[in-house]
């Protein structure tokens, strides 16, 4: 799954502890997410869009496994 | 259950290791012959009893390490990790354990492949208990 954390953080001008202490994860965590190696439970997914102010869609793309 | 809360079940488990671990040290030097078991598995407890308490006051020394614990335990990611890495361990141990059973057989070391096969049915048997209670739960 893409998602687009890291072009809305830098928008937001935050940086990654930033974001982890605002949705309650670690930082490693939100560096997992940014490079797609690590897939939000839907929690957290929902805990970013909100924290982003965006629609889940607009923040975590799905990818259909080829 | 509030973290706080959990630190201090930990601080209180720590002090029943070290307390058991005395325990074990008096009885161990009152008994007569051989105390080759209870003599260093005391010093073990008590050993761990302290290291956690060390620990523990690491992360409570400030409200920011306790707030980054907290986190950090918290963290699905963390879970994630720590879930299949376990999930590894047990597969690993399952495998190894049915090959150390063969090969002992045939070394004729009945009596430790029959303790380890028997370890490979207990674990496999909670394994489908504990299964069995996940999936009427969800």
């Amino acid at each position: 799954m893409d998602n687009n954390i890291k072009t809305l953080r830098k928008e937001k001008g935050l940086t990654q502890d930033d974001l982890a202490l605002a949705v309650g994860v670690t930082r490693q965590t939100i560096i997992s997410l940014e490079n797609g190696k690590y897939n939000a439970s839907l929690q957290l997914a929902f805990k970013i869009s909100s924290f982003f102010g965006e629609s889940i869609e607009n923040v975590f793309i799905f990818k259909e496994e080829e | 259950m509030d973290f706080k809360k959990r630190i201090k079940i930990r601080y209180l488990t720590a002090v029943v290791y070290i307390v058991l671990g005395l325990a074990l040290a008096a009885l161990s030097f009152f008994l007569e012959g051989e105390n080759e078991f209870v003599s260093p598995f005391s010093f073990a407890l008590i050993v761990i009893g302290v290291a956690r308490i060390r620990k523990l006051s690491l992360i409570t020394r400030n409200e920011a390490s306790l707030k980054q614990r907290e986190i950090a335990e918290g963290d699905e990611r963390n879970i994630y990790i720590m879930l299949k890495a376990k999930n590894a361990a047990f597969s690993a141990y399952m495998l190894l354990a049915g090959i150390a059973v063969i090969v002992l057989m045939f070394l004729e070391y009945t009596l430790i492949a029959q303790c380890i096969g028997y370890s490979v049915c207990a674990l496999a048997l909670i394994y489908w208990v504990c299964y069995w209670i996940y999936y009427k739960k969800s």
